[in-house]
This record gives C-alpha cells, sequence and structure tokens, in this order.
C-alpha cells in the first residue's frame, strides 16, 4: 500500500561510456566533456562526465515506471549539483529511490533520490505523478 | 553578457518537427524506455527571467511543445553564467 513516507524499491542503472556515446548521438549532444577525458580534464573535470539531461532522462523513465507510464507523469524537476562520473572501463551506478511525500487530489507526489558512487546528484528532485 | 532586455522574448519553432522513428528508438534505447510513439511537435522557448547575483547571470528559460495545437509539456532550464 502506498501512503505518506513509503520508500520506493530502489533501481539501480547502469552507465559506461558507451551509454554516453550512444546518448550523445541521440540527443545530439556532442559536448566532449562527455566522451573525451583529455579533454574533460583540461576544463576542470575529475574524469568524463554523464550528460545530465541523461541522468534526469533515467531518473525520470524510475519515475513513469511507478506512474504506469510517462502520461501519467505530471510534473518532474531536479537540480543537477554533483556529475556522475563515468571512467574509461567502468560502469558506473545510478542508484534512484523515492519516498511518497503527498497523496492528494488524485495525485501522488515524490521526494526522489538520486546517487552516484554514493554521492548525491541530483537535488531537489521531486516529482508528481496520477495516483 | 546577456541582454536584460531579452526577458520576454519568445522564439517559436519555424515549422513543425516530426522526430524519425529511429530517432526515438535511439532515444529510448538509451533510457530503455520501450513505448515509442512518433509524435509531430511545435516547440517554442522564452526567456523568463534574467537576473544577476554575485556576478553570476541567471537566466531561466521555458519551453513549450505542442501538439495539435495543445500544450503537452513546459520545461523550465534556469542556466547560470557564472562569473
Amino acid at each position: 500500500m502506498i501512503e505518506v513516507g513509503t520508500v520506493l524499491d530502489e533501481k539501480v542503472f547502469y552507465l559506461d561510456r558507451a551509454l554516453l556515446k550512444a546518448y550523445a548521438d541521440a540527443s545530439g549532444d556532442q559536448n566532449p566533456i562527455h566522451q573525451n577525458e583529455e579533454f574533460a580534464l583540461s576544463v576542470g573535470l575529475p574524469n568524463v562526465i554523464a550528460h545530465g539531461m541523461l541522468t534526469m532522462a533515467l531518473v525520470g523513465k524510475y519515475v513513469s515506471d511507478f506512474a504506469g507510464g510517462s502520461a501519467n507523469v505530471l510534473e518532474y524537476s531536479a537540480r543537477f549539483i554533483k556529475p556522475v562520473i563515468v571512467p574509461a572501463g567502468e560502469k558506473v551506478d545510478l542508484t534512484v529511490t523515492a519516498t511518497v511525500a503527498e497523496i492528494a487530489d488524485g495525485k501522488i507526489s515524490l521526494s526522489l533520490s538520486a546517487t552516484s558512487a554514493g554521492v548525491k546528484v541530483l537535488g531537489m528532485a521531486k516529482a508528481v505523478v496520477n495516483k | 553578457m546577456l541582454n536584460p532586455d531579452s526577458v520576454g522574448s519568445t522564439f517559436a519553432g519555424t515549422d513543425s518537427v516530426t522526430l524519425s522513428q529511429s530517432e526515438i528508438d535511439a532515444f529510448c534505447a538509451v533510457i530503455g524506455e520501450s513505448n515509442t510513439t512518433i509524435a509531430p511537435l511545435k516547440c517554442a522557448a522564452t526567456i523568463e527571467s534574467y537576473r544577476v547575483a554575485a556576478g553570476n547571470e541567471i537566466v531561466s528559460v521555458r519551453s513549450d511543445l505542442h501538439r495539435d495545437g495543445k500544450l503537452v509539456i513546459s520545461a523550465w532550464s534556469t542556466l547560470v553564467v557564472r562569473a
């Protein structure tokens, strides 16, 4: 039963360089910080980082799966507070969970948690879905 | 430096954009989405606000996607140009 305070099942997505390349090709965002380690280091990043919108899309998938489809997602917002760092040859986690914050007027408000390597990557992440 | 007078300006797409099935498939494959539907969309972006805080320029942009004349998605992005 879903009630305020319910913590939804965790889902772990895995990101690697191949996924970043696939997302770059699909989205058209070919910024080298998402694919070229030398360039990423040259601009002060710790390594290649995932596209913020990829992170948001994966968390959005978690939300839409819970809601029973994207048509039931009414609102979804987040701030990018830390990057998802994707070293070469590694699969890094994006661990997502949510807590039911409010149930009212046929809608469920979720407070979302998204971490990678134990680091919170999205801030103020929340969604409203149809009940 | 951004132009504060641009607040309220709307930049409308010139034509309806239809994404190809292959483009949608490629995007959905990345995030593991299986529900793929081609949707002709019209997009317009509006600069909603601009302010400067501690030397950082902060601009908020609203993007609206319409299908068949109906608003289907509004997305807000806040961009920061660091000092």
